[in-house]
This record gives structure tokens, sequence and C-alpha cells, in this order.
């Protein structure tokens, strides 16, 4: 593929396979989606699955799979998609393979919104009339992610074009930081509000609000539009902020569009999951691999991967030990720690400088 | 015409531009010479619109480039940066369809793509990613990017201005002229070129006027002949200089370098 050249000619020419690849992660994010609904304590064969769907269900299969499986199996798809788009978004835009919402402290911020909401929730939405209470916890995530994004690009500007550890090295600090916020805040939380944390910090996506899947899943539908148009642009930063500007990007509108875009996203998924790691991580890098580095084919690709895995990770911890249900975000930080480990001895050992 | 006027600029409280004047006329080459920290990066920021000047104003065929948006200067001119990033993931030809506007067709820009890369002597690297390229290959690939942006401005039926920062650096012999005649050629089609220019007999080669910088005054401007003058770059220089014509093409050597050359004549 390196030297040949494709009938088109020169220029951007799509991955060999896109298309086959694409419609390959489509089929299996849809029969993981199908299987999310069939499996579990009751199972529900995947016709039946399809059948509740177009409306002929039983009354038991209804309520089990419109109670609590398909919602599940949406905010998975939404979580999936959404951490991919805003970590492949968050390495291009940083230039900086190793950006990832979770790493970089975005999803701190984020989960620090919603811990607040959570623990002083009810002494805040007060004055929030109750049809907009759901739009609360991501609001508040989605503004703590912001905030987290505007900080790290001040450093960045400070520290003109750090290198590829100084991100990471800020994420630490922000974690730390968070942590310590979050920390206090469990330290007030009564017991129920207790409970509730506990186990969204270590994310999950067994969520009982309807309202709440619902206030999450159209921003984070409404968002992917906005990453897909930012492709040609994202390419662009790639050549350094002075020549994307001389090819004429407008580098700041770019910018604050895909921070704008990577914090709704994250702050959605996160409100109401909890803290995911490293499928912004793992599903752009496993793409990259796929189909190159051109944003256009990347970020699909990302999607799509991000989806499946999370779908993968949520079915291993819904049927590692039944009934018990580990949190996903074990699993994914079980799968995507190595995996950074990985990228990080990769990085050192071609030779690039992490400073 | 691209119309430098009254330029100031100041950077961190020292003046690198006092009231620079300048036209870069469509179908000519223009060489901006200068020692080090004269200014003609800094020219060049204000003339491409990426840096606003303190006072005084650039207008790019009759409007000022500040009421110019990024994509609207990107179909008026092409910029080569002094140094262009290499760590750049993608294959050359992908790199420089990033550069052409999308009111391009893909046809046309497949067809440019194929003749810029053909010009810097990049077809057969064309699908090699820039990151894995040596410096010499990499700097071609951005010179075949800037050219096939020029190229899309003048296809859109704009002049087309071409501003190129020290070009020639990081390129051997046959490859900066390939750069000069990339020059040449588009101010033969006519577009407007600028380039940075340290090599003063390169300069004068490839230039139909020469802008001569220091310290952020615009000293001299005019043919090459008029311009580089032995008097006037050892004043600018600070270093005495010896002009030969050789065949018609003005030569400039630093005089001590003379000097070695004829020692070692003696010597032999």
């Amino acid at each position: 593929m390196d030297t040949a050249l494709s009938p088109t000619g020169f220029g951007v020419r799509r991955p060999p396979g896109f298309l086959t690849l694409m419609v390959a992660l489509g089929v299996g994010a849809l029969a993981l989606f199908i299987a999310e609904c069939a499996l579990g304590p009751v199972h529900i064969p995947p016709h039946r699955v399809i059948a509740a769907m177009m409306g002929t269900g039983t009354d038991i299969e209804n309520a089990i799979l419109f109670q609590i499986r398909i919602p599940r199996a949406l905010l998975g798809v939404a979580v999936g998609a959404s951490l991919a788009l805003a970590g492949a978004a968050l390495q291009g835009l940083f230039r900086n393979p190793l950006a990832e919402p979770g790493l970089i402290g975005v999803t701190a911020g984020a989960s620090l919104g919603a811990v607040i909401v959570i623990v002083l929730g009810t002494t805040l939405a007060g004055g929030v009339p109750a049809a907009l209470r759901p739009f609360l916890l991501p609001l508040a995530a989605f503004v703590g992610g912001a905030a987290v994004i505007a900080v790290l690009f001040a450093l960045v500007q400070w520290s003109r074009g750090p290198g590829v550890a100084t991100l990471i090295l800020a994420g630490v600090a922000i974690n730390a930081i968070v942590a310590a916020a979050i920390g206090v805040l469990i330290y007030i939380a009564d017991d129920q509000q207790l409970r509730d944390l506990t186990f969204w910090t270590m994310g999950s996506l067994s969520v009982a609000d309807h309202a709440l899947i619902i206030a999450v899943l159209v921003p984070a539908v409404l968002i992917i539009p906005v990453f897909l148009g930012c492709a040609r642009g994202l390419d662009q930063l790639q050549l350094g902020e002075r020549a994307a500007f001389h090819t004429g990007l407008n580098v700041g509108r770019a910018r604050l569009t895909i921070a704008f875009a990577t914090a709704i996203s994250v702050g959605a998924v996160t409100s109401a999951a909890g803290p995911i790691g490293f499928i912004g991580l793992v599903a752009p890098h496993i793409a990259r691999m796929l189909v190159g580095p051109l944003h256009r084919h990347l970020m699909p690709a990302s999607a799509l991967l991000g989806i499946c895995l999370v779908l993968v990770a949520d079915l291993g911890v819904r049927l590692a030990v039944p009934p018990a249900e580990p949190p996903i975000g074990l699993a994914t930080s079980l799968i995507g720690g190595p995996f950074f480990l990985w990228l990080l001895l990769r990085q050192v050992s071609r030779g690039r400088s992490l400073a | 015409m691209l119309e430098v006027q009254n330029l100031s600029v100041s950077l961190a409280g020292r003046d690198v531009l006092r009231e620079v004047s300048l036209t870069l006329e469509a179908g000519e080459v223009v060489a901006v010479v200068g020692p080090n920290g004269a200014g003609k990066s800094t020219l060049l920021s204000a003339m491409s619109g990426s840096l606003r000047p303190g006072s005084g104003r650039v207008v790019m065929d009759g409007t000022d480039i500040s009421s110019l948006k990024a994509d609207q200067l990107a179909l008026r001119r092409a910029v080569l940066e002094q140094t262009p990033r290499r760590d750049i993931p993608f294959a050359a030809d992908t790199l420089i369809n990033l550069a052409i506007p999308r009111q391009i067709n893909p046809a046309e820009a497949t067809k440019i793509t194929e003749q810029v890369l053909n010009a810097v002597g990049m077809t057969e690297l064309a699908s090699h990613s820039v990151d894995r390229m040596s410096g010499g290959e990499a700097h071609r690939t951005h010179l075949a990017r800037a050219w096939a942006q020029l190229m899309s401005a003048r296809l859109l039926g704009h002049p087309g201005y071409l501003l190129v920062d020290e070009p020639t650096a990081s390129l051997d012999l046959v490859h900066q002229s390939a750069v000069c005649e990339i020059a040449r050629k588009s101010a033969a089609e006519g577009a407007g070129v600028l380039m940075i220019v340290h090599d003063l007999t390169l300069a004068a080669a490839v230039a139909d006027r020469i802008a001569l910088l220091d310290q952020g005054r615009l000293v001299a401007v005019g043919s090459p002949s008029t311009v580089l003058t032995s008097e006037m770059i050892a004043r600018t220089y600070k270093t005495p200089v010896l002009t030969h014509v050789i065949d018609g093409q003005l030569v400039v050597l630093p005089q001590h370098l003379q000097r070695h050359a004829t020692q070692r004549k003696l010597a032999s």
C-alpha cells in the first residue's frame, strides 16, 4: 500500500477496504447491541428482541427490554461513540497521540461537575424548573469538562506547544485536584448520595433514570455531525498552527468548536455513566491502524469501534460473575491501562521525545 | 497587487518593522534580503495575514487583508513557512490535497497534485508518509503544497500570491534551482511571488526586484544591480563584499572568502 497508487491517482485516497470495514464494524455494533439486549439473567433470544422492538413482545419481554436493557444498550452506544470521537478529536487538536479525555483530566472535570450536582443537587435544583432537572447533571458535567479543556489550552499556549508528556502530567495534576475536591464532597455526602457516588465513580451503564438517559442521548447524538464536520480542520491542524491558517483554517474557531464538542460529549456521557476510561485512547488508535490518520476516515471508524468496545466491556462485566455486576470502568481500565503502557513504550522506542 | 502600506510591527516591546512600504505586483518575483533579525519573516507574516500589524495595512487586490477571513485569504495567497513541520502523518499527496481549497473539484485537484509533485521531483514518493521523509524531501513536499494552493487560487480567478520564507535553506543545488524555477514560472503565469532569500547571488538570479531590509526598515528596493551593490551590502551586513558580474549574472561573495580562494590559488 505504501508505494502503490490507487487508480484515482494523486490525492486523498480512501484506505483500501474502508467501506467494507465500516459495514463490518456497523454490523458488529448492531450484533453487540442485540446481544446486550438478549443476554442477562433472563435470556431473551435475538429474534424475540427484534420482535419486541417491532412491537410484538410479551409484557415480560417488553418490561425487561424497554425498562432495563435497551436504555442500557443505548447509553453504551452513546458512551462508546462519544468517548471515541472525543479521544480522536483531542489527539488531533493537541497533536498528541496520548491525549485521552480521562488521562488529561477532561473526564475528571466532567465528573466533578456531576458530583457537585449529585451531592449539592437538591440544594442547587431548588431554582431549576422540574422539566430541566434531568439536564442539570449533564450540564454541570459539560461545564466541568469545558473548564478543564480551557485550562489545558492556556497551558499549551503558555508553554508554546509542549511535548507529549506535558499534557499528560497536567492531566495527572488535574486528576489529583479533582480527586481531592470529590473527596471533600464525598465527606459531606449523606448515605444515599454516598451509595450513588461510589457506584457512579467507577463507571456503570446501569442507569435507572430514563429522563437522564434521554438528556444524555440527545446532546451526544446531536454533536456527532459537529465532530465529523471538524475532520478537515483536524487534518489541517496536523500541519501545525501556522500552516493550518495558511491553508485556510480559522484556527481559533476550529479549536473552539472541537473543544466545545468534546466537552459536550464527554460531559454528557460522564454525567450518566461515570468516568469510563481509555475508550478514547484505544478506539482511535485501533482505528488509526485500520484506516490511517485522515480524520474523515478516522472519526467514523473510531466511533464504531468505541461502540463495539463499550458494548463488549459491558457484556463482559455483566456476564463474568452473575448476578454480580462489576462496574464497566474496571473492565475498560483493565484493557486500556496496558494499551496505554504499550503506546508509551512504542513512543519511546521510536526515539520520540516525551518531554 | 499586494501592497504593504506604512507597516510597523512591535513584538515584545521591540520595533521589528518600522514604516515599511512595499508593493508586490502580479507577475513579478521580489526577493527580500537582509541580515538576520532585519524583520524579513515578520514582513512575510504580516503580508500573509497571520500577523496583525501595529499600524499600517496590507492591501491585497484592493482589499485590506485584515477584513479577509482565513479561508478567503487561502484562496488568494499561498505561504511556505520557514520551518514547516515534518512530523505529519499524511502521505505527500494527501498533504498537498489539504491545501487545495474545496472549491476546486477532485479531478482538478488530482491534476494539480500530480503536476506540483512532478515539479519538485517527488512523484515517486507521493504516497510516502511525510514523517518518514528526509528534511529535504519534507521541505519539497511543503513547497509543492504551497504551489498547489497558488495554482488553485489562479484557477479560481485570482492573480495569486506566493509568499516563501527562505525556501532554499534545506535544499540541495538541483532543488534550489527547482524552487527558483517554480517562482519564475508562477510569475510568468501572472502570480506575484515574494521570497525571503539569504543567498544574495541566488536572490539576484531569481528576482525582478530586491527589497533590502535592515533593522526593521526598508533600506532599498529595486532591480538587483541597483540594490545589491557592494557598498550597500557592506553597509547593511557590516562586512565587506565583492560583487562580480559573470555572464550577466550578479555574484556576491564576502571579501574574506575571496581572500581564502586567492590564497589557495597562490599556494598551489
